[in-house]
């Protein structure tokens, strides 16, 4: 049961994990990256028709920015996301020691009361039973009791959390490296910090851990390679081009720019196009107002298959990742479902032997109830005997 | 079976909290009118409905790109019909008046007509559409003639996309509607508001023979134009089957989006009512399931 537990904590705890991405990806939001990229194209559309247009190369630039912005809140609504999941970790961590602390306590407490007597202190091994289910639901444990009655518990890669009346205490610290939070277990005062981040092999804390290392790295990995392969392919096409007047016969210029470490986070529109719009190259010959040539060599961009290793368009990558959360959010609901139905079951079992059943009960009240009555019964019946008897020696 | 207090009360409430979750799902699906609120709710459909709003966004775009060329053709075919009524009015202004019946006084007066004429010719070469001198090539802003004729524009082609990866010229490149090209320079011919200029010289000076030398310049000027205006004609009709296409497709499109996205109101009436009389039937059982025990029979 308690194995089943850990499988509930592992599913629900990503799918309530997972849960919180949609709203980044959600098809009612109008401001998806998809959108702005659109909207940023149809705009690019527009300059093809009036390249000579301040008006016009001003809504390129501004429909540049709102693309810019929108791989920008992207990745910092998955990072933000990435940060709560740390929390939830270390809050976790803190949960397990509680526990961990307590089942020592309770260890410590039953020994004591069972020594020199045959009877088990019931009511406090409940207790025990109870947090150990809670700590299987959050990791992979396992435990033998000691001829003390005492349990000890291990956890991921064997890590020792408790030993009769000793427990180690669990922490999240920060990776130096990563930023990310690490789990690291000690078992006791002035003991090395263990890490067991990679041992975890079930409970809420791997599910946690798998979508902050696997799904929404993954996720930042392609919005991040999006924004990188939309500002290469744009400002390849871009420098071949010419500006308008002050820019009209100058060429080489960047229309994004961005750090690669951290594409999506750090992309934005050249200093040159935001101050001023002139610069946007549209044309292939210098002082040439009406040349659209670069223009529509940038609108064969949105067809162009650039992502996914030349399979498919931006719009066509972003539609195929979200479509892949999807599948993944519905695949950790029905795994939900399942765990559940399943610790349902083995619960409804459990329950079947060592629950209180009223009508049980009831019955066997009337059966105690109908037994005292005719005990009574005899034991009137004997009185009235010996009352005879009496009454024949008078 | 065994069945417990806790039992019976688990069952009830995972029974009713299936029923009300089911009627809230759809509910919420009547209430959106969509079926896909969430990314989750169907992946697959989700996918498609990125890629379709991005593909009906883009054809509305392309059918604003195909009536802004059409535009843009348009004035154009309406200048060089302009020019080439010009040319044919000069045409016959100058057959009549190498007629040696008339005298210089009517050539004069003739002159000062075909002066209008070459004005207009120069105006209508300096056409603009929406801002931009359309005989001009990629130098929109500059004007194509100056007074006296000359092409100060470029040979720029522009083109326009009007579908994936289909471009359309726009404009006609009119250097050589306006100029002679050194071929037609080396059997004589002249540039168009030259051509004019002969015969009002002509005009001016009472001399019949340049009148009828003119005469013949301006029937080439006048074939010019007419290729050109077959031209402007080809462009169109390519942007008008284009269009009709994209109109076509747009309509398809959304047609598949709606059935994505959008709940088909009949089911959805349908399977709320179906849920919610689960959802009030399971009420009703859960409350006799939880009512009854012996505890009652024995009061």
């Amino acid at each position: 049961m308690n194995l089943s537990k850990t499988d509930v904590g592992r599913s629900s705890g990503r799918y309530e994990a997972l849960q919180g991405l949609e709203s980044i990806y959600s098809p009612e939001m109008a401001a998806s990256v998809s959108d702005q990229m659109t909207n940023f194209f149809n705009a690019l559309h527009e300059l093809s028709s009036h390249p000579e247009e301040a008006p016009v190369r001003g809504n390129v630039r501004e429909a540049s920015k709102d693309l810019v912005s929108s791989f920008n809140r992207v990745d910092a609504n998955l990072e933000r996301h990435m940060n709560d999941i740390n929390q939830k970790i270390d809050s976790e961590a803190k949960d397990i020691s509680a526990i961990l602390s307590k089942v020592a306590t309770l260890n410590s407490s039953i020994a004591s009361m069972e020594v020199g007597s045959a009877a088990e202190a019931n009511d406090l091994r409940d207790q025990r039973d109870v947090l150990v289910r809670q700590l299987s639901e959050k990791i992979n444990i396992g435990y033998y009791t000691n001829e003390h009655g005492m349990l000890c518990i291990r956890g991921p890669g064997q890590s020792l959390l408790v030993d009769g009346k000793m427990a180690a205490s669990m922490h999240a610290t920060q990776n130096g490296e990563t930023g990310q939070y690490d789990l690291v277990v000690i078992a006791q005062d002035g003991n090395m910090p263990r890490k067991i981040s990679h041992d975890l092999q079930g409970g809420k804390l791997q599910s946690l851990y798998d979508v902050r290392d696997n799904v929404i790295m993954d996720l930042r990995r392609r919005n991040n390679e999006m924004a990188a392969t939309l500002a290469d392919h744009f400002n390849a096409v871009h420098r071949e081009g010419y500006g308008l007047k002050d820019f009209g016969a100058m060429r080489g210029r960047d229309f994004f720019e961005y750090d690669a470490s951290q594409a999506a986070r750090s992309i934005k529109v050249t200093d040159l196009v935001m101050e001023n719009t002139d610069a946007i190259s549209a044309g292939a010959t210098p002082n040439a107002p009406g040349d659209n040539i670069i223009i529509n060599e940038l609108l064969r961009l949105r067809s162009a298959k650039v992502m996914d290793g030349g399979r498919a368009t931006f719009t066509e990558d972003y539609s195929n990742y979200v479509s892949l959360l999807g599948i993944e959010i519905s695949r950790a609901n029905n795994q939900l479902e399942a765990d559940n139905v399943i610790f349902g079951d083995l619960s409804s079992k459990r329950e079947a032997i060592s629950g209180v059943s009223l009508d049980e009960e009831a019955v066997n009240l009337l059966k105690w109830q109908t037994a005292f009555a005719a005990s009574s019964k005899v034991i009137t019946t004997t009185d009235e005997m010996l009352e005879t008897v009496l009454s024949l020696k008078r | 079976m065994r069945i417990s207090e806790k039992q019976r009360y688990e069952i009830t409430n995972t029974r009713v909290e299936g029923a009300r979750s089911t009627n809230a799902t759809v509910l919420e699906r009547l209430s959106t009118l969509r079926n896909i609120n969430r990314i989750s709710d169907d992946p697959i459909g989700t996918g498609k409905v990125v890629r379709g709003r991005d593909r009906i966004k883009n054809l509305e775009q392309l059918q604003k790109n195909i009536e802004f060329a059409k535009g843009y053709l348009e004035r154009t075919e309406t200048a060089v019909v302009g020019i080439s009524e010009n040319l044919m009015r000069a045409k016959e202004l100058s057959v009549n008046l190498a007629n040696a019946t008339f005298d210089g006084d009517s050539r004069a007066a003739a002159g000062r007509e075909l002066g209008e004429l070459i004005n207009d010719v120069v105006a209508l070469g300096n056409t603009a559409f929406a801002n931009r001198y359309v005989f001009s090539g990629y130098r929109t802003q500059t004007p194509t003639l100056s007074a006296d004729g000359e092409f100060l524009g470029d040979d720029g082609a522009i083109f326009l996309q009007i579908d994936d990866g289909n471009y359309r010229q726009l404009n006609v490149q009119a250097r050589y509607l306006f100029e002679a090209d050194p071929e037609e320079q080396e059997k004589g011919h002249f540039n168009m508001i030259d051509a004019l200029g002969i015969i009002n010289d002509g005009f001016k000076t009472n001399d019949v023979d340049a009148i009828r030398k003119g005469m013949d310049e301006l029937d080439f000027q006048i074939e010019k134009t007419t290729s050109y205006h077959a031209t402007i004609g080809s462009l169109h009709n390519a942007l008008e089957s284009a269009l009709k296409a994209h109109e076509l497709d747009e309509d398809l499109s959304r047609q598949e989006l709606s059935k994505v996205e959008e709940i088909d109101m009949f089911k959805a009436t349908a399977d709320f009512h179906r849920t919610e009389s689960i959802l009030q039937s399971t009420l009703l059982a859960s409350n006799k399931m939880l009512q009854p025990s012996l505890l009652n029979f024995l009061q």
